[in-house]
């Protein structure tokens, strides 16, 4: 630290030594909180000396992010005084973002939830402190009550996701599953949609090694705004493009991504798969097609063929799209003719109703000219491959004699609530009826859509508990709330869905006040359980949060790491030695070992078997403008926004709309606007800009401080077309979203 | 003999206006809520050919000819022999003076102590053999440490619309210009 | 400092910084508990008693507020102080030294010297690094401790170790507490919803201005 934040403060009183004695004693019997150091051990440092080394500790980056940075965290005196990016991180390089560098002020900002407190009555904002014992009290009893008048523990229901993406955080999952069969959220809101096209196609997601796109020729950015959510894949595409590379970025919006790329397509939104389908009617008839590679790997050529044929033509696509022929042309014969073309299919693509039929389009494009696999090449969504750990925090067993959903083979169940229409299913679920929620890693009411019925569910339950950092609406909404760890105060071990590398996140600094890990808090729970009703719950109680960790660590992780010992992690991350170029050996885990672009399985799921167009949404005459709600560049969904640092560069949110738009409401710059729909309204200031379409407003979805501000009073749950085969339910199409604008 | 004065390439094509540099700066010192030693600005649209998002990432420019020590009434302000403008708080009164003077929000006022402050190019981490922590820790390589009399790249610019007259103070500072990519927009009826 | 040893002084002051700390410190249900609200508010008002000044003026109709029956009242009051100092919303009165003095944020370098001048008295925190050191409880507790060594010193007789004490009150009030305990309690008395709260914050305000007086005279 420099001296200037010291500057006219004191240095510290020098000790004195005789003052020890009798006189002491009695005084120290007045003390509560401040207790006498034992002087005769050395374990304390007298007067200040702020010239002491740091200990410095490896962590990761937990959040919902492709990047999944290596940080080094600088702790002195047992305070984390700043971050840094970890150099030995191979992808993220020593650099961290603009919301990873304000980490010190996200564990040390004095709004942080702090000791478990109660609400009530739920909503008042009357909370008092509890102490841990108490709160677990309160919920054990209710499970117990709960289990006593339904039989079973299915009336309590978990909400959870991307808080905190650290392995150790599925405990979560494993906790309800130790105390009996419960309602879960299941499905994801972010990515189904495609992870179901890669599924019916190749059967799995898996993408190359992202560091391979410095070596393309070609990057189609689809749909995706790595500048914005991905800042760390940039040096690499800019290599790219060092060495020659073009960048095409498809996108309704001329977005930061979109304002580095050499070719901005200006999509109209929804239509992607016309143009997917296009470039492969362009290729089919050009003989573009890789013959060979779709004879070894591929299956169903002759029906997409067909399907091309009849029912495709680029004058049609330049007509969906709002793209020129010529255009569309272009762009197909650029890609089939650059044998190191990859295409990025981001997760922004597939928020649509026709999201999923959008991406095994563009899946199709690398079949049929056989890129897939191949260096610098293919088409990249998302991969698991690195994410083989135990998981067991997550996988208990309820105690014997449990009652769940039952199976027709006799077996028990969870019962499951689609996450992406969670209030409404809560409402609606019965026999038994959901009486009590655990909200972990997740802010249901802000990020989700239709923020009335979440208010709605809440408002129902008998309890609703929720772990969490910040206040937020959820929290709002909430009975108890626990105060949970950051990432710098409990061990976990970290992989990413992009990139190849795992990170260890070792506990740098003691939980601040009366904070604990979700993992301390499945154990906190199942001791008061069997306290109050023994063997009520199964989780695991005495062993450490180190050992958890150890725990995750197998075989397959080590071979894959080239460890012997999760300890070596502590040196640095490690790359999985996987091929760099996913599906490089042709081995697809479909059923037939093939990629299937005719897919029994898409039937299964009333899709038809191969990439087929799917009619985009439209406006309707009420509401004629359409809702884009894309992620915001200075925030992770509902986290770092708040922060003093953060609202100093960014305090309040705008609605960015095109100065054509905007002359038509005659709104000018800074005006207060309002957008509305049937779920109801948001209002903040225009941005004029003509980066966004003339026919679409863009709102961001960020949680700002002191604001209730959620883009989700107006979003709609509108389920996306596929997400159900791989994931249990439908995605959003959020983007699928219309209002009306008008000045106030 | 030009005389060495450090200062910064702003690569503004590279570029994502991330304010990734800012944080870092802000991380490094672990300033106060308001300061803000780096900023990074929006670049018009209209004064570009489409448009586009881009940026300018600006600091303290250790100008040649700082206004900031031509107006400080307590001699504050001082040049180094490497051109880093050093500003010694301990002797500032708090006036704003610099404030009012700098054409590039440089010195920014920190209301807890009541006095200015600023970016001084890192000098402690130079000091160390590295580079400031805005260039070190920028994701995109936008931003780069110069040495001016030692600069000769060509494509570079003193200064982008929306920065200041670049002859008031002498910054030492060049821009590389954002490029302007081809756009098809489907909305263009 | 003075020459001459003021036990009435030292005694009253003791006890106010003893209910001020129990109070600030309070993690129960009720901040106070109601059978020692008149003893809370006799060692409040002996103090008073012998300075005069505005704030002490406006703060006893608000802190004599007929609490003493009144259980609801008592809940709000216990509100109104999470709401003030513990949360889980953001804090209206954060009761750390360093969120004033170092960059809004707590465990900042205030509280490290503050952590410090309790190392050289031989004190830390029990739960330190998990706990801010600065906080108002703790800071009032420490110097609740000096006072109390103080008045046990000049029971002794040791001279020496009463002008060593004095001298140590004076420093940690000058470069601690009063650094931020006047925009501390100005923020109760702006945010208290309470007519209770709203006088411990005028009474703090009060305190701190006494003293500030008494040791820099």
């Amino acid at each position: 630290m420099t001296d200037k934040n010291s500057k006219g403060f004191s240095k510290a009183f020098s000790r004195r030594n005789f003052l020890k004695g009798a006189i002491g004693v009695g005084a120290v019997a007045g003390l509560s909180s401040l207790m006498p150091i034992d002087l005769g051990k050395k374990t304390v440092k007298a007067g200040t000396d702020y010239n002491l080394g740091y200990d410095v500790f490896r962590n990761a980056c937990p959040r919902n992010c492709y990047d999944t940075c290596g940080i080094l965290s600088y702790v002195k005196d047992g305070v984390l005084e700043k971050v840094d990016g970890d150099p030995k991180h191979g992808f993220t390089q020593g650099k961290l973002c603009v919301k990873g560098y304000t980490y010190a002020h996200r564990v040390y900002s004095p709004d942080r939830i702090k000791y478990p407190m109660i609400q009530e009555p739920r909503g008042s904002g009357n909370w008092r402190r509890i102490s841990w014992d108490k709160a677990m009290d309160i919920i054990a009893k209710k499970v117990l009550e709960i289990k006593e008048e339904y039989g079973s523990t299915l009336p309590i229901a978990m909400d959870k996701y991307s808080g905190n993406f650290g392995i150790l955080h599925y405990v979560v999952e494993g906790m309800m599953s130790s105390i009996g069969y419960t309602t879960r959220s299941l499905g994801t809101p972010c990515w189904p949609a495609g992870i179901d096209s890669q599924n019916f196609d190749m059967g799995a997601i898996y993408n190359s090694d992202p560091e391979d796109m410095a070596n393309s020729d070609l990057i189609i950015i689809w749909g995706a705004n790595p500048a914005w959510c991905s800042i760390h894949t940039m040096p690499f595409i800019q290599e790219a493009k060092e060495n020659g590379a073009k960048v095409v970025v498809i996108d309704p919006i001329q977005t930061q991504t979109a304002s580095k790329a050499d070719t901005w397509l200006q999509i109209k939104t929804g239509t992607d798969g016309a143009l997917a389908l296009a470039m492969a009617k362009y290729i089919l008839d050009n003989d573009y097609i890789d013959k060979k590679y779709i004879e070894e790997n591929v299956v169903g050529f002759k029906e997409f063929a067909d399907y091309l044929r009849k029912e495709v033509s680029i004058s049609w696509a330049a007509e969906k799209t709002g793209l020129p022929e010529k255009v569309i042309i272009q762009l197909a014969k650029d890609y089939a003719t650059t044998a190191k073309a990859n295409i990025w299919a981001g997760y922004g693509l597939q928020r649509h109703i026709n999201g999923g039929q959008n991406v095994r389009a563009i899946d199709a494009l690398g079949a049929i000219t056989g890129k897939i696999g191949k260096p610098g090449a293919g088409v990249q969504y998302a991969q698991l491959e690195t994410w083989g750990f135990n998981y067991n925090a997550m996988v208990q067993s309820p105690p014997s004699g449990s009652v769940g959903v039952e199976n027709p083979d006799g077996s028990m169940s969870n019962r499951t609530v689609n996450i992406n229409n969670f209030g409404a299913e809560v409402l609606a679920a019965d026999d038994p009826p959901i009486k009590m929620l655990w909200i972990a890693c997740r802010n249901t009411i802000d990020q989700h859509p239709d923020v009335e019925t979440s208010k709605k569910a809440f408002d129902a339950m008998d309890l609703v508990v929720t772990v969490d950092q910040f206040m937020n609406e959820t929290v709002k909404h909430s009975d108890i709330v626990l105060p949970c760890t950051t990432l710098f105060e409990h061990p976990d071990v970290n992989a990413s869905y992009w990139h190849y590398w795992v990170n260890i996140n070792e506990q740098a600094i003691d939980p601040l006040y009366e904070a604990k890990s979700d993992l301390e808090i499945a154990m906190a729970l199942s001791r008061k359980m069997n306290e109050l009703e023994p063997g009520s719950c199964t989780f695991p109680t005495d062993i450490s949060q180190e050992e958890w960790l150890a725990k995750e660590f197998n075989d397959g992780i080590y071979d894959m790491l080239g460890i012997k010992d999760y300890n070596e992690l502590r040196k640095g991350p490690k790359k999985a030695n996987l091929p760099t170029q996913a599906w490089s050996d042709g081995n697809f885990r479909t059923p037939s070992g093939k990629y299937e672009l005719y897919s029994e399985t898409a039937t299964k799921y009333g899709h038809p078997a191969i990439p087929s167009y799917k009619k985009e949404a439209k406006a309707s005459v009420k509401y004629p403008v359409r809702l884009l709600t894309p992620h915001w560049k200075y925030g992770l969904h509902s986290q770092f926004q708040n922060l003093d640092w953060m609202m100093n560069m960014d305090s309040e949110p705008e609605i960015e709309i095109h100065p054509d738009l905007a002359q038509k409401k005659r709104i000018k710059e800074g005006d207060l606007i309002k957008l509305s729909n049937e779920l109801g309204e948001i209002k903040a200031k225009a941005k004029l800009t003509g980066t966004v379409p003339k026919d679409a407003v863009v709102a961001y979805e960020a949680w700002y401080k002191d604001s209730n501000y959620s883009v989700n009073d107006i979003v709609k749950a509108t389920p996306s077309d596929m997400g159900e085969y791989a994931t249990g339910s439908p995605g959003l199409a959020f983007h699928d979203n219309f209002v009306k604008v008008e000045k106030v | 003999m030009p005389k060495k004065q450090l200062g910064f390439l702003i690569n503004s094509e590279r570029c994502v206006g991330c304010h990734g540099c800012e944080m870092a700066c802000k991380n490094e010192y672990q300033i106060d809520v308001k300061p803000r030693w780096r900023r990074v600005y929006l670049l018009e649209e209209k004064e570009y050919s489409a448009p586009e998002r881009n940026h300018m990432s600006i600091a303290c420019n250790h100008c040649a000819n700082p206004a900031c020590q031509k107006v400080c009434p307590v001699d504050a302000y001082s040049k180094r022999e490497d051109g880093i403008v050093m500003q010694d708080q301990e002797k500032c009164i708090g006036c704003k003076s610099c404030i009012k003077a700098c054409p590039y929000n440089a010195p920014q006022f920190n209301v807890n102590l009541n006095k200015v402050e600023k970016c001084e190019l890192c000098y402690e981490r130079l000091a160390a053999g590295k580079k400031p922590a805005c260039v070190d820790n920028c994701v995109v390589g936008a931003l780069d440490l110069i040495e001016l009399s030692n600069f000769h790249k060509s494509k570079t610019k003193r200064s982008l619309p929306g920065f200041p007259n670049p002859n008031l103070t002498n910054p030492s500072v060049r821009f590389i210009s954002p490029n302007i990519g081809r756009q098809i927009r489907s909305d263009s009826k | 400092m003075t020459s001459q040893f003021n036990e009435g002084l030292w005694k009253r002051r003791l006890h106010v910084l003893n209910k001020l700390k129990d109070m600030m410190l309070s993690n129960k249900d009720s901040i106070i508990h109601t059978r020692k609200i008149s003893s809370f508010l006799t060692s409040l008002s002996e103090y008073a008693d012998y300075h005069s000044n505005e704030f002490f003026d406006q703060c006893w109709s608000l802190l004599e507020n007929n609490v003493q029956n009144n259980e609801s009242l008592w809940k709000e009051i216990l509100f109104d102080f999470n709401r003030l100092f513990i949360g889980p919303d953001k804090l209206q009165a954060p009761p750390y030294e360093s969120v004033y003095r170092d960059e809004g944020l707590i465990m900042g370098s205030s509280t490290l010297e503050v952590r410090n001048f309790y190392q050289s008295e031989g004190l830390k925190l029990e739960n330190q690094g998990k706990e801010p050191d600065d906080h108002i409880g703790i800071e009032l507790e420490f110097l609740s401790y000096i006072t109390r060594l103080i008045i046990m010193s000049q029971e002794k007789q040791a001279e020496e170790k009463i002008n060593y004490y004095q001298e140590l009150y004076e420093k940690f009030l000058n470069e601690h507490l009063l650094q931020w305990g006047l925009v501390f309690a100005d923020l109760i008395i702006d945010k208290a919803e309470t007519k209770f709260m709203k006088g411990v914050g005028l009474y703090l305000k009060g305190f701190l201005k006494e003293e500030e007086l008494q040791v820099n005279s």
